[in-house]
Parts: structure tokens; sequence; C-alpha cells
């Protein structure tokens, strides 16, 4: 049996890098968003205003109800997720006698899926949830997989995206950390933000915006054979019209943060013709923002295509644990045929 | 993996590097994906015999806790590992990564000689990861002293993946999922969806969880534990009691383990997952999500919910849980619910949290290969308003092989995840 699947349309962004500015959501209780974790706060606000984006962006007109709860998902990433309300919730577990004196609300903000769960109480959201938490590539890695069900045909809308919120003992810790990258990682502070996109079917009569056209995710210890193995996957990838052919002066490659000095710099070799764009905008230079970084980048991309500053771009992510991630976002053209 | 077992996929140079996540419209047909190993520690001890063994004598390996003093909670009991085992090489400091070492490897047996390389992946779900590390560095900081090696590198959530990934080799895909409570079915769906996908054409997935009093503080406040015995579905029933462990699967893309020989112990027909969209801690009562991951695995399975012949259910024995499950249920499978036999291993090892749907899955599979149902530990009298067929006191026999079968998980925060798997 063979089933034509649907490109994956982008239909709206969120960015947000203010966990108090995040309280300011008309029509949201401020009070729900403030017992919220702050990767919580700040994955449902970039969610939210990604979902609004989307809402605005519906053709007017469009038939039938806004969309089915029951296939409207979300899928997230992170590399520590609710790690600010484990932090609370241990430091209490210590210094408690009784556990009465625990706090059963701050509890249930310690799983990671807690940020699923505020934004499908919010926005009806009943269908996929996963949140994926490996490292660095999380973000981008949540991208692929909620793209996955929209092209199955298990979603028909999927918040994805990723983002990090930090307690003060994690700042501590990443300056501990930072120490294994040497010094090219001197003076990079760990920064909270979170980024989400989101992915719907493409409408065949209407293929306007950017895509998700695909990627690829894999474990590979060693940084300089990781970038080999990117750069080798992009020359494959026929994904992207443009993108093998490198001439093409309006391509992007958009790169979180590769702490490894053997990754970056084969990369960019490997790349080189493309229009190389290292950090996004939405990243101030010194910000180490983990799995956050990826969703960010993405969320710059699509503004630059849609900005017409580009025709497509690769946003890559790296966690010098091995995990590396690149998705490859297309502007839209006309249906093709593969 | 041998080069004859990658099921014909074409190779251009690097080829072998290159996973093909595609999103432009295509008509590749998928691949099926069967089981071909599986691993478990529990309560019961290390490899899934002693657990087949335990849960078709319906024992329950709950127990006065002995990791941490209880004596500031309600509740006394869990079921604890009694012997984790030791990392080989000595440098795995966290109790649930050397749980899920274990499990992992007892799911790989002799194909760990052949497993690894870029078509091979790993995918662990896990509700607390690194927890226990993580609140250990916390107690330190700023007290100075010497601090164990990689302490605050194995404190990461996905850091059992990534040893996994190096210790057998796997160069593929390497995810960690954590949807609380149901992180191991996911962990199995989503492993199965990249095999299917030809992103890999082997993965090793499960779930792991190690006890913790963090955790056992945190569902003490919410009044969640028993204070009496652990009785899923059961009309007395007051509570969960907490567990730890590792349950693994090895997926394999099904032709390609054909080719290599492989036992073939089910297929993995139909994942998903859903949210309840209702209360970050309580589930929907009518059991919306569970509803939906259920109706969307067998819709992937293509098969309707009058082939399913047994069901593992979450059953953690709260009173909540249970009545949203026997509504849920009752709404996929209608009347025929209460002729559906349907059990909770979770009076045998406690909640083992990220392990659990993954233990379940095993459980399944092999429930599914031997036609045998373990009985639901502790299960006495069943709440007489569920009117479902739990299986309680001894194994039941199946007259007929069964076909199909469904394993659910339902979560903190409104996540429920279903899987389909069909006998081999």
């Amino acid at each position: 049996m063979t089933l034509p699947s649907p490109r994956i349309a982008i239909t709206g962004t969120g960015l947000a890098e203010d966990v108090e500015g995040a309280l300011d959501i008309s029509g949201i209780d401020p009070g729900r968003l403030r017992r919220m974790d702050r990767f919580g706060r700040l994955g449902f606000f970039a969610g939210s205003l990604a979902l609004r984006e989307a809402e605005a962006a519906r053709p007017a007109g469009a038939c039938g109800p806004a969309h089915d709860p029951a296939r409207s998902g979300i899928v997230f990433g992170t590399s520590f997720g609710c790690r600010d309300s484990v932090t609370d919730h241990a430091l209490l577990v210590a210094t408690t006698t009784r556990s009465d004196e625990l706090s059963p609300g701050l509890f249930a903000q310690t799983v990671h899926n807690a940020v699923n769960g505020e934004l499908a109480i919010a926005w009806g959201l009943g269908g996929v949830s996963e949140v994926v938490v490996s490292g660095r590539c999380a973000g981008l890695e949540a991208l692929l997989v909620a793209a996955t069900f929209v092209q199955d045909g298990t979603a028909d809308r999927v918040v994805a995206g990723g983002g990090e919120g930090l307690h003060e003992a994690m700042r501590q810790a990443w300056r501990e950390e930072r120490s294994r990258y040497g010094e090219a990682a001197s003076g990079i502070e760990a920064q909270e933000a979170a980024a989400a996109l989101v992915l719907s079917p493409q409408d065949p009569e209407r293929p306007s915006g950017p895509r998700l056209d695909g990627g690829t995710l894999f474990f590979e210890p060693d940084a300089g054979r990781a970038a080999e193995r990117l750069v080798a996957w992009v020359a494959e990838f026929d994904g992207c019209a443009s993108l093998p052919n490198r001439r093409e002066p309006r391509q992007l490659c958009i790169a979180s943060l590769p702490l490894e000095p053997a990754f970056g710099p084969a990369l960019e070799r490997g790349l080189s013709p493309l229009s190389w764009v290292s950090r996004p905008r939405a990243m101030a230079p010194g910000q180490e923002l983990f799995a956050a970084a990826g969703p960010v980048a993405v969320v710059e991309a699509v503004r630059r295509i849609r900005a017409g500053e580009g025709s497509a771009a690769l946003v890559v992510a790296r966690d010098p644990d091995g995990s590396t991630c690149v998705v490859v976002i297309a502007e839209s053209d006309e249906p093709r045929v593969s | 993996m041998p080069e004859g077992a990658r099921g014909g996929l074409p190779r251009a140079p690097f080829g072998e590097y290159l996973s093909r996540m595609d999103f432009r419209p295509r008509t590749s047909p998928s691949r099926e994906v069967a089981i071909t190993g599986l691993g478990a520690v529990t309560a019961f001890g290390l490899g899934v015999e002693c657990l087949w063994r335990a849960l078709l004598l319906g024992e329950s390996a709950l127990a006065p806790v002995t990791l941490f003093d209880p004596s500031r909670y309600q509740a006394r009991c869990a079921a604890e590992v009694p012997l984790v085992p030791p990392d080989p090489q000595g440098v795995v400091l966290e109790r649930g990564h050397r749980l899920a070492l274990a499990a992992g490897a007892e799911a790989l047996g002799p194909v760990s000689a052949t497993f690894g390389g870029p078509r091979a992946g790993v995918v662990l779900g896990t509700s607390l990861g690194g927890n226990r590390l993580w609140t250990s560095w916390l107690s330190r900081n700023g007290h100075g002293g010497e601090r164990p090696k990689d302490e605050l590198q194995q404190s990461s959530i996905s850091s059992a993946t990534r040893l996994l990934a190096l210790r057998t080799g796997a160069r593929g895909p390497a995810l960690t999922l954590s949807v609380a409570c149901a992180s191991g079915t996911a962990a199995i769906g989503v492993g199965a969806e990249l095999i299917r996908r030809g992103e890999a054409d082997q993965v090793l997935a499960g779930g792991y969880d190690a006890l913790s009093e963090f955790v056992f503080a945190g569902f003490d406040s919410l009044r969640a534990l028993s204070t009496t015995t652990v009785r899923p579905f059961d009309h007395r029933r007051d509570g969960l009691g907490l567990g730890e462990g590792a349950g693994f699967v090895l997926l394999e893309e099904l032709e390609g383990a054909r080719r290599r020989g492989g036992s073939i112990l089910a297929l993995v027909r139909g994942y998903s997952s859903a949210s309840d969209a209702h209360h970050m801690t309580r589930p929907s009562p009518v059991g919306e999500g569970l509803v939906h991951a259920l109706e969307a695995a067998l819709g992937k399975a293509g098969v309707g919910a009058d082939a399913i012949g047994f069901v593992s259910a979450h059953g953690t024995a709260t009173p909540y849980n249970d009545r949203m499950e026997a509504a849920g249920l009752r709404r996929v499978f209608g009347e025929r619910i209460a002729s559906v036999p349907t059990n909770s291993i979770k009076g045998a090892l406690g909640h083992t949290l990220g392990a659990a749907g993954a233990l379940e899955a095993v459980m399944t599979t092999l429930v599914l290969r031997h036609g045998l149902i373990p009985p639901t530990a502790n299960l006495v009298e069943i709440d007489p308003a569920f009117e479902m067929d739990v299986v309680a006191g001894s194994s039941r026999i199946l007259a007929a092989p069964l076909s199909f079968a469904a394993s659910t998980s339902s979560a903190f925060a409104g996540t429920n995840a279903a899987l389909v798997l069909e006998r081999a």
C-alpha cells in the first residue's frame, strides 16, 4: 500500500526569553502561571505565542472547527526540564522534618511533561504528548518527532519546541561543568529561553510559508566524525532543492553553539558555500541556551525566510556528549512530486 | 550488524551514516517492527525469567523501605531491587543507570556482538533520570569536600542513554523521553517509529527509574501512597506503592530480524500518546486521554478494539486512576470490556515510574507468547463499579492463542500512552 504523505508547514512561531514577562499573557490566570516551573512557564509562553500566531494565520473564511482537540498535540524538548522545581523539592525534602511541610503542588511540577500538561489544559490540546530530554539536541529532536506525528496522520497540529528554565543552583553547576570545554567556554553563562513552532500538514492548495522538510539525528561521540556525517547528510539530502546546490546565495546555516573546537570549524568548512549565521539574533554572545538553542535558531530561520533574507536554512545542534541533530527549513514553492 | 541484515537499503558513499528523516511527500511502505529481545531488573531480581515466574505466582515484592528512613512519612513500603548489579566498568554512580545497563544487556543478549553502528539506536524513557546524583550534588554544593568524578555529568536526564549508546556502539538515534509514568511506553513506541520510518534497523528501547526519597516524599505529600496493601482495581484500594527497576526490549526491522535468524517474540503494531487536557495530577474522570491514545494506537495497528484479547492496564491502585481506567476502557471496548482479560503488575512490583510501561510491555510480550496471564497481585475483590475482567488469584491459561494485546500508561500532567502488540 502506498500513501502520499503531506509536507510539514510551519504555521506559527513563538519565542520567550523573559520568565517574568511570561506572566503577562492575556486570558491566562497569572496565579496559574506563577505556580509553574520556570521551564514550564517559558515553554507555556512560547507555545501559546506560536499557537496564537497560527490561529491568526488561519485563512479567512476557512470552514470547519479550528482544530480537533484529539488531533492537536505537543512535543517539547529540554536538557533540564523541570530541574528548577526538582531542586526546590529536593531542598524541601532535605530540610523539612514532617511530610506535611512538603508542597504537593511543587512536586506536581517536577515532571518534565508539566509544560505539556499546562499547554494541553489551557489550549484544549488532547492529542500526542511527548517530551524529549536528550541534552542540547532535544529541542531540534522534538521538532523531528513532532513532524513524524503530523506526517503519519496522528496529528493535524502539533506545537513543538524546546526550552530551559534555570535555578540558581543550575547556573552554579554550569560554571563547574563548562570547565570541561576549556578556554572556549570561559565566560559563557547559562541562559533560559524557550521557542516553539506550530507544525501542520501543508495545504496543497496554499503552499505558502516556510516548511520543515527534514533532518537527521544521530549519536557520535567523536566531534570531527559527527561533523563529517552531518556534512555528508547535507550532500545527500535532496529534500530542499537549493541546499545541495551551494551556489544558491540565499541559503542560511544556523548553528546553535557547538562547544567542541573540533565540531564547529569542521562543519563550517564542509558547508562553507552556505551563508553562515553562527548565532541567531535572539542569542547573545556568551550565552548557553542548551536545548532551547535549536528551536530558537529555527524560529530565527523561519522569520528570516519570511522576511526574504534566505530561501532555506539548516539548523544544527550538537551536544558534546555525542548527540547531533540538524533540521532543514525551506521556503515553500509549488508542490513537487519526489 | 551483518551487512545482509539491513533490508537492502541503498548505500551511497557515506550512505550508511545517513538517516533519512525526510518530510517531503513519500510513497515508501512502512516497515514492520519486531520485538526480538527482552530484559528486566525488578524487585524480584535480575532477569526476565525471575520476573515472569513471580508474576505468574501472584507474588508481591512490596516490603518495608530500606534505602532511606521512611519514618516521617505515612507510607512505609516500596518494592526495592534487592541487589543492584554493579557496573562492570565500575564508573556508573547512579543506581538507576546500573538498572538500565543490566536490563539493556539482557535484552540485547547474543545480539550484542553485532549490535551497533549508524543503523542502531537507543531510546530510553525515565521520569527521574539522574535526580539522585543531582540531589547528591546539591547537598554538597557550597560545602566543599571530595566529589565523585563525573557526578554532575551523570546527573543529566539523558546520561543513561548516552552510556548505553557508548557501550553498545549504537551510533544512530539516541533519544531520551520523559513523560513521567508513561515514559517507558513512549520509549518503545517512539523507538518502533524510528524503525518504521527507516531511521534505524535496530533499537534498544526501554525505561528505568530508581527509588529515591525524593519521589517517595512527593507521592506521600500527595497522599497517593497506600498505607496498607497495594490492591489495583480492588474496592478497598487506597493508593499506590512505589517500586524501581528497568525494562527493555530489542526492536528490529522484521525482515532483517528474520534474515539473521532472530527470535521474533512479538510485533509492535501501534503506538500513540495523548493528553487528558484536564488536570496536572488528577486523571480525566472519563479517561479522555487514555481513550484517544488507545484509539490512535489501534488505528495505527489497523485493528479495531474487538481484536484486542488482553489489556495490561496502568492499574496504580489509586482511587482516581483505576476509576479513570475503568471508564476509559469501557469507552473503547464497550460492553465487551467485561470479558477482556486485564491485569496490573503494580501490586507485584509497585509503580516503577519510567520503567513501568516498559516492564508491562515485557510482560505483555510474554502473555502473547505463552498464552498465560499473570494475576493482579493483592486483588481480592474487584470494585463492583468496574464490571471488568481483571485477572486475580492465579494465572489464567488462555484456551486459544491471543492475536493482539494492548498496554496502556497514564501519567502526571495528563499524558497517556498506549501500545498495541501482535503475537508473532
